[in-house]
């Protein structure tokens, strides 16, 4: 009592003054904000997701769009879905260096993992024109080279029929596309299909229970290496900080016009030292031809990045401590063969790529906090697995 | 405690500040032109950091920025003026004034004014144009300085509300007739709260009456301005000197601010000395967006801000009592995360507050000294407390 006296005394008058109210931050939800959270399953502690208006999601077209992506029917020849290269207990990656399409085809990028793939700006590993999972996934569906799921104009009549022949998807279809005309279009796939990419959400892992205010959930290994990771020699967190572990982030909030869309040259090819890539896949180059844009790739998310080996866009890191050890070296060598050459020294590679020296105990440190990024519940989650198992 | 005990208690409590203070006379409010050239400096040991707790000085809930700096421990320079006056015609002055102000042990000389006042003879009343670098005279909430005003201690309202001090380019139109002022400014729309050269103005108008055996001044003002990404720009690499501002992302504001505020001054000179009782009670209300790597969230915020300052002089002795709080409440119209809030410095649930007691003692023509005790709120669940021991030198020098 007596120790509040004084400042107590001496605040009553001006508590008078301000009317003794009390400070507040609130937040104040549209409607339309609170429902879309509902329906696409955001917890409190994340931002919603950019959806676009031609698409607003709902419990029907979710429900089709977890059918179709577990649905083998949708590949021309019957033998792939998307669950075959995006499984769930792998985030969604595949754990193969490149997959193979429905026909054979080897793919040139590796399987990327689909947790959160609703908060980047860009969807593939390198590519600005695919601005909307919508667009995207005409890749996997309609692409005759390579053939993914191979519905090319030739057979797309034969596998929209499917669909329309069987009374189960019809009714879903139609309940999902309710004031559209009847009959399954290669649209509704898609739309449906990304309305149920937009629900994988991950926002579970021992890392969020520990921002959470959970002090146990990271151990201090994790905890040291999350420091590590946001400090200025690994500098980890320049290309993936964020809630998402990802410079490249959009969502509901993101301002359309000042959209920044970044991709790093990471220095893992040095081609003939002219800093090229290998001639089947060289980035962002591969769309707009620009000699500079060799090398450059999306800085992928890292949630769940302990269960989607092998690493980068080829697939050809196997560990997240060689990934670590990568950075540190500051660009990957390549003794001989035809992709020799020294990362490190890449004239086109990012200058947040310099290498460090770093300890033992500290790259087991930073594997240790990328670890942490694992969420099990999303890897097992009931409203993400194959609705018809076999 | 009941309704009534509360206000009777508050009011008990108001009457115990009833002991203020003769703010060193400044030729803030004067409209006697001259020639002239005066200094001024304030010299303050500080026994702990403002806002000891916090790595800068930031109060969750508030968006500051402008030039409220941490006063560190130590001996600091608290602020210094030069400033000359030339009167080359009867109706003409023009003034200047270089001021250091230091933050984060460096040192910054910078022109804190440079006016020219042009006092056309009129039959009735006095009509007072000013024009050039200056500071609104709305409130003096915003444009305190330790080497001129009675009290060593930042103050809070001036430090949030204002960003410690207003100045900007500006035109002032001030008419004098009777106990009645009425002015009006115009701002290039440079100086905090406003940025960017967005719109901003201001006005006020006051009545003095006799009260009490004392005078009362009455005054009633606006200020509004407009900002264009303004940042908190306090925390540039240059000025900050902590690495871990990482965790640290702070918004740029576009929208408006208005400030209104009813400024209470009752003083009465006593036979050895005087009296004096002020109040401000000042509401600041943004509305806008606050934008952050690409984001931009609909936002407005409303603080309410009071203070009371009371002083007593007795022959050359000044004792006086300053308490001041705010209350800080923020809107966010958009869908964000408690962490992104967290993040921007903006969640907020605690009123900050200030309180002091001083002692300030003239010792000759050109020095004072003062001792404060200071406990104040800067954060959530955590009291500071502060000595300051401080010199004031004022002096003509021409
Ligand atoms: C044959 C394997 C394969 C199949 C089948 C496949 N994908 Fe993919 N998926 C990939 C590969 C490889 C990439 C990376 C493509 C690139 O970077 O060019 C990818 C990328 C994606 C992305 C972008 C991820 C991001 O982070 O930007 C999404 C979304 C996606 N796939 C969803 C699907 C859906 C839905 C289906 C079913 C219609 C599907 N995929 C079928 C292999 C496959
Ligand atoms: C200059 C930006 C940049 C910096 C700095 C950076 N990364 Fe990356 N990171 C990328 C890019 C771009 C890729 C994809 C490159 C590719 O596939 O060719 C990537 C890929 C990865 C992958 C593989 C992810 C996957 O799904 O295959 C991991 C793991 C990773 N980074 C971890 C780190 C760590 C740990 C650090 C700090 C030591 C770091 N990164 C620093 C840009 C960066």
């Amino acid at each position: 009592m007596k120790r509040i006296f004084l400042p107590g005394a001496l605040l009553l008058p001006v508590m008078l003054l301000v009317g003794c109210g009390e400070s507040e931050t609130s937040v104040n939800r549209s409607a339309e904000q609170d429902s879309l959270r509902e329906v696409l399953g955001i917890p409190e502690h994340f931002p919603l997701p950019y959806v676009p208006e031609f698409n607003l999601p709902t419990e029907e077209k979710i429900a089709l769009g977890r059918r179709l992506f577990y649905e083998e029917r949708l590949s021309a020849n019957e033998t792939q879905s998307c669950a075959s290269c995006h499984e769930q207990a792998r985030a969604f990656a595949d754990g193969e260096t490149v997959p193979t399409g429905s026909s054979g085809e080897r793919l040139t990028r590796n399987s990327q993992g689909l947790a959160n793939v609703a908060y980047h700006p860009t969807l593939t590993w390198a590519s600005k024109i695919f601005t909307n999972i919508e667009s995207q996934l005409h890749v996997p569906l309609r692409a005759d080279n390579p053939i993914e799921l191979g519905i090319t104009d030739g057979v797309l009549d034969e596998v929209l029929d499917r669909f329309n022949d069987a009374p189960l998807y019809s009714q879903l279809f139609a309940n999902a596309f309710p004031e559209a005309e009847p009959g399954v279009t290669i649209n509704k796939i898609s739309h449906a299909l990304a309305s149920f990419v937009r629900t994988m959400v991950s926002a579970d892992s021992a890392f969020d229970r520990w921002l959470a205010g959970d002090e146990q959930a990271m151990t201090d290994q994790q905890k040291e290496g999350f420091v590590l990771f946001n400090g200025e020699k690994f500098e980890c967190f320049h290309c993936h900080g964020g809630i998402n572990f990802s410079v490249s982030y959009r969502d509901s909030n993101s301002d359309p016009g000042s959209l920044s869309v970044p991709f790093f040259n990471n220095g893992l090819y040095n081609v003939g030292g002219d800093g090229s890539y290998p001639p089947n896949d060289q980035g962002l180059f591969e769309l707009t031809q620009n000699p500079n844009h060799r090398g450059l790739f999306r800085p992928p998310t890292l949630r769940n990045v302990a269960v989607t080996q092998p690493y980068m866009h080829d697939g050809s890191i196997e560990t997240l401590r060689e990934v670590v050890l990568h950075y540190a070296r500051g660009g990957r060598r390549i003794e001989d063969g035809p992709l020799a050459g020294d990362g490190r020294l890449s004239p086109l590679k990012s200058g947040l790529v310099r290498g460090f020296s770093a300890t033992e105990e500290e790259v087991d440190a930073v594997v240790a906090f990328l670890e942490a990024l694992t969420d099990e519940t999303f890897l097992t989650a009931p409203e993400f697995s194959d609705p018809e198992p076999e | 405690m009941s309704k009534t005990n509360r206000i009777f208690l508050a009011l008990l409590s108001a009457v115990s500040l009833l002991a203020p203070p003769q703010a060193i006379a400044h030729g803030q409010y004067g409209h006697e032109f001259r020639t002239g050239l005066e200094a001024s400096a304030a010299l303050t040991y500080r026994s702990a950091d403002l806002a000891e707790e916090v790595d800068d000085y930031r109060i969750s809930g508030a968006l500051m920025g402008g030039e409220s700096y941490r006063e560190e421990q130590g001996l600091n320079l608290s602020s210094a003026h030069l400033t000359g006056f030339y009167q080359p015609q009867k109706d003409i002055q023009v003034a200047a004034s270089l001021a250091v102000h230091s933050h984060d042990d460096n040192y910054e000389i910078e022109l804190d004014k440079a006016l020219i006042s042009w006092q056309p003879a009129l039959t009735k009343g006095i009509f007072l144009i000013e024009a050039g670098m200056m500071s609104t005279l709305t409130t003096d909430s915003a444009s305190r300085h330790a080497d001129t005003d009675l009290v060593a201690e930042p103050s809070l309202v001036s430090d949030v509300l204002w960003g410690r001090h207003h100045r900007d380019l500006g035109l002032r139109a001030t008419y004098l007739l009777g106990g009645w002022t009425v002015g009006v400014e115009a701002w290039n729309g440079d100086g905090w709260p406003a940025a960017d050269r967005a719109n901003a103005f201001s006005g006020y108008l006051a009545y003095n009456i006799a009260l009490w055996g004392g005078n009362l001044s009455n005054r009633a003002w606006l200020f509004r301005a407009d900002a264009e990404d303004r940042e908190d720009d306090r925390f540039d690499p240059g000025h900050n000197h902590s690495d871990d501002l990482e965790d640290l992302e702070l918004p740029a504001f576009t929208g408006h601010t208005q400030l209104v505020g009813w400024d209470l001054d009752w003083k009465k000179d006593l036979q050895t000395g005087s009296l004096q009782i002020s109040m401000r009670l000042t509401r600041s209300q943004s509305e806008g967006d606050l934008t952050l790597t690409g984001q931009a969230f609909p936002y407005e915020n409303a603080y309410t801000a009071g203070l009371v300052l009371g002083a007593y002089r007795y022959e050359a002795n000044t004792f006086y009592v300053r308490a001041e709080q705010i209350e800080l409440d923020n809107d966010f119209n958009a869908d964000i995360t408690a962490t992104q809030i967290e993040a921007m410095g903006l969640t907020g649930n605690y009123e900050p507050w200030k309180g002091l007691l001083g002692w300030q003692r003239q010792t000759g023509d050109q020095f004072a000294i003062r001792l404060e005790a200071v406990v104040s709120r800067h954060q959530a669940g955590s009291t500071e407390k502060a000595l300051n021991l401080g010199v004031i030198w004022q002096s003509p020098l021409l």
